[in-house]
């Protein structure tokens, strides 16, 4: 059975998938690519760490994009053909629904593997093409688990928000966007009025600092994502 | 009639009980109080115009939709609460095409016989060829009698107890239409199965169903035997037809109106007619000159017709339907 639900959302997404696995595979490539390598001499070593980590960094943004962008991807096409008969045929399958569902996101992430797997390989043979300077390490595998969870965690938001009707996600995004608006004016009347002590509180900055940091669901995306660092 | 029934299978219970099922999606339309009994072996035909709820109880029967109230049976076990069996033992063919567009037949099959314990991948392969299904070619490119053909294949093959067909046919071209009717009436011919088969093509129905159910605007009108309610509803020609109908008259007058052509009278459509209930008129002076059987698409026309003035005068007088 699973191995059914996984070929049929091979089957819709195979031509989406295969570029994300070779966006996946050639970024880290691409990234180091036109770096200088160590060098014998400490001094000119030490400028080519500090050149090879600003290049890193201005590079990094794109990683997670990337592991977003296979998440989304993988989570919209799970649904997208049950979508589209509306849900008839899954429905009058002889299934528990939640067992439905379970085994869906299954299928997505194994399909999510493929992209991850081509990052991480790409990630590899990008680091040990390069010679690493002194003091610096290649981090392909921390750096490819991190890919793997930030796609996984923006899949299973999506699929579970997708898995609903446009109306249910329509629905879920407004009533989050009322809950932020109306906390980050409550907090400011209260901070104006009653509460001094609370005046340049923003609540909308705290929930954002609360969902991008530990122990936040989108902790994984704020995190190192330099290929070679320290 | 085409019922191919095997000769001394008997009837052992029934194989969809609805008792007083109540469901309203908006505001305009609701079933009401809904009681439905499909026999174990049968092939009902659940006969009503667009829009009457015949895709809705369909819906409610394969737990797509929550019921208000009421209790629904299918094959001993309760719906929603036994679900995964029922579905199991049971064969569906949706109204509109539901299957996933971008795999081929032959990927469909094997995707749907996955999860069907009972198929039958011989019939199945006999059914490709027979219906002419070309196997490599993707579902969403496939002509409307070929998703016909290829939704009644799947539900065929899954050898289910009960087949419920919300209008197989329609839209379909006569030739596809008698091939998939004659894949029906030769599973059916060698199972048991029940066949619970939704449609407004009438004549269709009263070829093969040997059950009849009349649902209009949520209200099941009535159900029974096929050929009781085609012996039940007839046209009679009344001469010096009194104003009102005769009191001690037991059966029900559906409709009247004069006769036209050389017949002076008046036409009756009646229910519940009896021979010996033309001495009624007598008594008021009237005589029934001709008892006319009516086939099944006139008495379904004529019993709509009595229904529905009731529910216009029901919405006219803001009572709640």
């Amino acid at each position: 059975m699973f191995q059914q639900i996984l070929f049929i959302h091979w089957k819709g997404i195979r031509f989406g998938l295969l570029p994300l696995m070779v966006v996946s595979f050639g970024l880290p490539l691409l990234v180091v690519q036109g770096l200088v390598s160590g060098s014998e001499d400490p001094e000119v070593a030490s400028l080519a760490a500090t050149g090879m980590l600003g290049a890193l960094r201005a590079w990094a943004p794109l990683l997670p994009l990337i592991a977003s962008i296979a998440g989304v991807t993988l989570a919209l096409s799970a649904w997208a053909w049950d979508h589209r008969q509306n849900h008839v045929y899954s429905l009058s399958l002889p299934f528990a629904r939640w067992e439905y569902v379970l085994l869906k996101m299954g299928g997505g992430a194994v399909l999510l593997l493929l992209p991850c797997i081509a990052f991480w390989i790409g990630a590899v043979l990008a680091t040990s093409s390069l010679e690493i300077p002194i003091g610096l390490r290649a981090y392909p595998t921390a750096v490819a688990i991190r890919f793997l969870l930030t796609a996984l965690i923006i899949y299973s938001a999506l699929f579970a928000l997708a898995a609903g009707t446009f109306r249910t996600a329509i629905w879920i995004l407004f009533l989050a966007t009322v809950l932020l608006v109306s906390g980050e004016m409550i907090f400011d009347f209260l901070g104006r009025t009653i509460h001094p002590s609370i005046d340049g509180f923003s609540f909308l900055e705290w929930a954002l600092d609360l969902s991008l940091s530990w122990p936040g669901p989108f902790e994984v995306l704020t995190g190192s994502w330099m290929l070679i660092d320290v | 009639m085409l019922s191919m029934k095997k000769p001394g299978v008997k009837s052992m219970g029934n194989a969809i009980e609805i008792r007083g099922l109540n469901w309203r999606p908006g505001k305009d339309f609701a079933l009401r109080d809904l009681n439905l009994t499909v026999p174990e072996g049968a092939i009902y035909g659940f006969l009503g115009p667009n829009g009457s709820g015949k895709t809705s109880t369909i819906r409610l029967l394969m737990g797509m939709a929550k019921a208000g109230s009421g209790k629904i049976e299918v094959l001993g076990g309760s719906v929603p609460e036994d679900l995964r069996r029922t579905l199991s033992l049971t064969g569906y063919v949706p109204e509109r095409p539901h299957l996933y567009p971008g795999l081929t037949v032959r990927e469909s099959i094997n995707f749907h016989s996955t999860f069907f314990p009972t198929w039958d991948g011989g019939w199945a392969r006999n059914l490709i060829d027979s219906f002419a299904l070309p196997p490599t070619a993707k579902v969403g490119r496939l002509s409307k009698g070929e998703v016909g053909k290829l939704m009644m294949l799947l539900a065929l093959c899954q050898r289910p107890r009960l087949l419920v067909l919300d209008e197989p046919t329609d839209g379909l071209d006569p030739v596809v239409r008698r091939e998939v009717l004659t894949a029906i009436m030769e599973y059916v011919s060698e199972t048991t199965a029940t066949v619970f088969i939704s449609s407004h093509l009438v004549h269709e129905l009263e070829r093969f169903c040997d059950w009849i159910g009349v649902l209009e605007y949520g209200t099941l009108l009535t159900e029974m035997p096929m050929e009781a309610f085609k012996n039940e509803i007839k046209r009679l020609r009344v001469v010096g037809a009194p104003q009102e109908p005769p009191g001690d008259l037991p059966c029900q007058v559906l409709g009247r109106h004069p006769s036209d052509g050389l017949f002076t009278g008046e036409t009756w459509v009646v229910r519940g007619w009896e021979e010996e209930m033309a001495a009624c008129f007598a008594s008021s002076g009237a005589v029934v000159k001709d008892v006319t059987h009516l086939d099944l698409e006139d008495g379904f026309v004529e019993l709509l017709r009595t229904a529905r003035p009731e529910r216009w005068r029901e919405q006219a007088t803001g009572k709640e339907v």
